[in-house]
């Protein structure tokens, strides 16, 4: 991700996100897509495109598992009320933009963009 | 990789974070949190070092202010970099946390 994000040029904060939202992907593929222990469960591909932004592909091997279709958390309830669940896919909801899914065979496949420029706007 | 260390400055425990709040320290964050929190009124996590935190580094600074709460001890948040800030922010924390710019002593 250094080497990517360096190769590119990227700003530091997209460095951040991108392994952030790569983190959330891969623990909740390992956690909850039953994803430990299984050999190569993970594939993940890193693409800079003309638009000034990055796509992300995800793919793991674990139970078919739609991110699009997941409950969004409740991020205004009150601290007693606050689920431990359900952050990490908010948090790449909010830094990812054209989310889609699709299960193919045994994988579970995410592609995603993040966009450089309007980040940088925003700084 | 995470490095946390505790000072006690004018009545509060103040704990450096420094490193990373990823899946892989989380554990061991919020232990040393809660611990400070379980042993002083007036906690204060210093993150002016802190280069990353992820959802499960959040976590551990939630359960930290629940715990705080529950006691009716203080827990302030302190000094994230404009980075860190933006995921507490994205994640509505900035309305049920202490987040402040500063350290309070």
């Amino acid at each position: 991700m250094v080497e990517f994000c360096s190769a590119h040029n990227l700003p530091a904060d997209t460095e951040f996100q991108l392994n952030l939202v790569l983190e959330e992907l891969f623990v909740n593929a390992i956690r909850h897509g039953g994803c430990g222990g299984l050999k190569d469960a993970a594939c993940i591909q890193l693409d800079c495109t003309a638009q000034n932004a990055v796509q992300i592909e995800f793919r793991d091997r674990g139970q078919a598992f739609d991110l699009t279709a997941a409950p969004a958390a409740d991020i205004g309830a009150p601290l007693s009320e606050r689920q431990a669940g359900g952050l990490g896919i908010h948090l790449v909801r909010q830094m990812m933009r054209d989310v889609a899914y699709r299960r193919e065979g045994e994988w579970n496949i995410l592609t995603m963009l993040h966009s450089v420029a309007e980040e940088q706007e925003t700084l | 990789m995470i490095q946390l260390t505790e000072e006690t400055k004018a009545g509060w425990c103040v704990v450096s974070v420094r490193g990373r709040a990823d899946a892989e320290s989380a554990e061991q964050l919020e232990t040393a949190l809660r611990a400070a929190v379980e042993h002083n009124s007036r906690v204060a996590a210093d993150l002016s070092h802190l280069d990353y935190v992820s959802s499960a580094g959040l976590r551990a600074f939630i359960q930290t202010a629940r715990a705080a709460e529950s006691r009716q001890g203080e827990f302030a948040i302190c000094s994230p970099t404009p980075s860190v800030r933006r995921v507490f922010d994205m994640s509505g924390l900035h309305q049920i946390l202490k987040i402040q710019g500063g350290l309070p002593c």
